[in-house]
């Protein structure tokens, strides 16, 4: 199922390093935000054009590359865990609204490489936000990967990684670099 | 230096801050460790950087727990690859009998995989168990489950496999 793709008229980005832990800022929560700044605007550009060069990125919260906002990119097109997709797009401010039917699945993050973990996250959720530039709210209600995506990238804006959400002391697993 | 150590012991509150309390005195550094209780006792290995004596450590460590402690040296090897080709959970579940890890290991090892991790837990007679197992290549995940059920079926227990594909998000 394709959800609404969501236009987004941005200047061109800059690609941005990605912090790793023990990077303070990944733990810290990030400041809300004007969706209609200059500089918001940037920073969503630069989300963009860093998870376009970064392999196997599917989103990447505005803390990861060092500004602690509250701004996630988010773009699952084509992964075969996704059901609904709304394409490449940028939230500013979001909070999740709705969320049901919790599944537990193995997740890694480019900000903590090496290990993975076992997670709980709702597989349908709503999503509140607005988007750069525009200034417009939306409501996106989706399913399956984008929601785990979308709630993996709220949590960095909260300060919060996977490694925060393991249930137990077997859930932290050694990552693999596959062939 | 890097030393392994094993910490095995009746269980007791504040052995792991014992231990640990040690080795911080001695300065040294707690670098990897992974703790469990098999059958209700205490068991440990840790990592241990120490820029000393290994009898200093042995003797410090022994001070704080009398009955169950080891240290050896950690031979200077390079870090295995961790680039690999798959990496498939098993689980098995079945009335204990002697030989059940060992036909199902087998099987493993001779499709090629490496156990990472291991947990086998025996229960009023019921036995369970779970592996990771790493492969240089990607497996027939269906030919590898039906050798691990023929195996599992003849030592009275079922075995399951499916790949773990974690999501880099």
């Amino acid at each position: 199922m394709i959800g609404r793709s969501i236009a987004l008229e941005l200047p061109p980005g800059r690609i941005r390093p990605v912090v790793r832990l023990p990077a303070e800022v990944l733990s810290r929560p990030c400041d809300r935000v004007d969706p209609e700044s200059d500089e918001v605007v940037a920073l969503a550009a630069d989300l963009l054009a860093t998870m376009a060069v970064s392999p196997g990125c599917v989103g990447l919260a505005a803390n990861q590359v060092g500004s602690s906002l509250r701004v996630f990119s988010l773009n699952v097109t084509g992964h075969p865990k996704t059901r609904t997709s709304h394409g490449a797009f940028v939230l500013c401010n979001p909070e999740l609204v709705a969320a049901s039917r919790n599944a537990k699945g193995r997740e890694g993050c480019m900000s903590v490489p090496d290990w993975t973990g076992d997670v709980k996250r709702a597989t349908r959720i709503e999503v509140a936000g607005t988007l750069p530039g525009t200034g417009e709210q939306v409501v996106l209600a989706t399913d399956a990967f984008e929601a785990i995506a979308i709630q993996h990238e709220i949590d960095h804006l909260d300060g919060l990684l996977f490694l925060d959400r393991l249930p137990d002391a077997r859930a932290l697993h050694r990552r693999v670099n596959y062939q | 230096m890097e030393f392994v150590v094993t910490v095995v012991s009746h269980d007791r509150p504040g052995l792991i801050a014992d231990v640990t309390g040690a080795v911080a005195a001695l300065g040294g550094n707690l670098e990897s460790s992974s703790m469990t209780l098999l059958q209700g006792h205490f068991a440990w290995t840790l990592v241990v950087a120490f820029d000393a004596d290994i009898e200093v450590l042995r003797r410090e460590l022994l001070a704080v727990c009398p009955t169950g402690v080891t240290v050896s040296e950690l031979a200077d090897e390079a870090e295995p690859s961790t680039v690999v080709g798959d990496r498939i959970v098993v689980n098995l579940h079945g009335a204990d009998r002697r030989g059940i890890v060992a036909a199902i290991t087998r099987v493993l090892a001779d499709a090629g995989g490496n156990i990472v991790e291991l947990s086998t837990h025996l229960h009023e007679g019921m036995y369970l168990g779970t592996a990771e197992v790493e492969f240089g290549q990607r497996v027939d995940l269906t030919a590898l489950s039906e050798a691990l059920a023929a195996a599992g079926s003849d030592v009275g227990v079922r075995v399951t496999a499916h790949r773990e594909d974690p999501d880099v998000l």
